[in-house]
């Protein structure tokens, strides 16, 4: 689950920096800001390529050069609080690159017996949730939604342990326990479990509002339809 | 007393989230349900806690290898050494469009000969697919052949490589210049054979890749010959 023992740095209600700041704080040279800045994003830049289909040592070059290069473009960056979309496209594009690369260099090695198939047209098939760059697929709509796991993720780590340990318990596991056991865990009356978690939902909207005023609040008709697939009804 | 009475009170956000996660008994769900059909506020609560709870059970993300992490995060010193290092030697690092030349990672008419492979097999065979980075940037070439010669065509892919650009091809016929598309993609015509330069002009770097080399002779295999 890692929500519980990872959630970093800060225990309490301090403030989290927000993207922009620590781009800026890098640019003044600041290595701790890089830290919190590689920390913060890790997750979402190594998933992006793991989800893509690549293999950890493809995802851990991916990894490698999408920082490279964010390090190389620290001043180069109009939009410092767009950092997080430039991640993931940069992401997203260096996993195609590689993948494809990957792709190309099997078929090639393997050509005798693969015959005809085995030159380039077929070697983009094995990327499938990046296809190409720049195009509006449903790849798309994966990478939003890895953003937003990236978003929650985020303010759930600025909230204090017991919220962090609760809400990782009921939400990201993949058979939540009964409330009974979750308080046993937190060493809480059963009774004050489900008052607990909503105060601590309460305290995550209000983080995630402050990481990212629109996160998850414009629910329009067809959205939420795609959404809320796996919500109980 | 009052005769306010109106407004209903809204239900606490604890029993939206209840009813979100379907704990409420059906009579009580009921009666929420009454309310929300009224209520654009406590609606909008519930579908954000619908929302956020989708978002939480499908995340399936991993979290990079320490490692993995570490070796970026010395980047950053790398970063500072490299500008004190700049700025000491008065460099003006500004202005100047800094040139990388390219080495070659790839070139599949090296592997198949290597392990005694695909001597031409199929339709794809008669091309050559040569890949070279660059520092971050990686250019793929595509010799094939063409009208009394190979056509050299390729693409470009970089932090800088949107698709404005110009390709430029040096070698024993003269220069020739080709815009990058959008895509970052070149070609040029047919070209004889000899050492080729190709210089990829993006907006910050110019990429080189030397010696180059057409092949002198037309495809092998069973081709038109």
């Amino acid at each position: 689950v890692g929500v519980v023992t990872e959630a970093p740095q800060q225990e309490a209600d301090g403030v989290e920096p927000s993207d922009s700041d620590l781009v800026l704080a890098c640019r003044r040279g600041d290595a701790g800001a890089w830290e919190r800045l590689v920390r913060r994003f890790e997750r979402l830049v190594y998933t992006v390529p793991r989800r893509a289909g690549l293999g950890e040592e493809q995802a851990a070059d991916v990894f490698q050069q999408v920082f490279a290069l964010l390090v190389e473009h620290l001043d180069g960056l109009s939009q410092p609080d767009r950092v997080r979309a430039w991640l993931v496209t940069t992401a997203r594009r260096e996993s195609w690159r590689v993948g494809r690369r990957e792709a190309l260099i099997r078929a090639t090695t393997a050509g005798a017996s693969a015959g005809s198939e085995a030159d380039g047209a077929g070697a983009g098939n094995e990327v499938t949730l990046l296809d190409l760059p720049g195009d509006d697929s449903p790849a798309d709509e994966a990478l939003l939604r890895l953003e937003e796991q990236h978003l929650v993720r985020t303010a759930l780590g600025t909230l204090d342990g017991r919220c962090r340990t609760l809400l990782a318990l009921l939400f990201y596991c993949p058979e939540p326990p009964p409330y009974s056991e979750v308080a046993a865990t937190l060493g809480l009356p059963t009774g004050s479990i489900g008052p607990t978690r909503a105060r601590c939902l309460q305290k995550l909207r209000q983080r995630l509002r402050q990481l990212d005023p629109t996160a998850l609040e414009d629910v329009s008709p067809e959205r939420k339809g795609a959404l809320s697939v796996r919500a109980p009804r | 007393v009052s005769l306010t009475v109106s407004t209903p009170p809204h239900p606490p956000f604890e029993r939206l989230a209840d009813l979100a996660e379907g704990r409420l008994p059906a009579d009580q769900a009921a009666a929420l349900q009454a309310h929300l059909a009224t209520c654009a506020a406590c609606t909008s609560d519930l579908a954000w806690l619908r929302r956020v709870a989708a978002v939480m059970r499908s995340d399936v993300s991993q979290a990079a290898p320490e490692h993995v992490v570490n070796r970026a995060l010395r980047l950053f010193p790398q970063r500072q050494a490299a500008g004190a290092a700049a700025a000491a030697s008065g460099s003006p690092l500004a202005g100047l469009r800094e040139r990388l030349v390219a080495a070659l990672r790839f070139d599949s008419g090296a592997v198949p000969l290597a392990l005694g492979l695909r001597a031409g097999g199929g339709p794809g065979g008669q091309e050559r697919q040569l890949l070279y980075s660059a520092g971050a940037y990686e250019v793929e070439v595509r010799l094939t052949p063409g009208d009394g010669g190979w056509v050299v065509a390729g693409q470009v892919l970089g932090p800088d490589a949107d698709g404005a650009g110009t390709a430029t091809l040096d070698g024993p016929p003269g220069r020739v210049e080709a815009p990058l598309s959008p895509l970052s993609e070149f070609a040029f015509p047919a070209q004889p054979a000899g050492s080729y330069r190709l210089l990829l002009g993006l907006a910050g770097v110019e990429v080189a890749i030397d010696g180059l080399l057409v092949p002198a002779d037309g495809p092998a295999g069973p081709g038109p010959g």
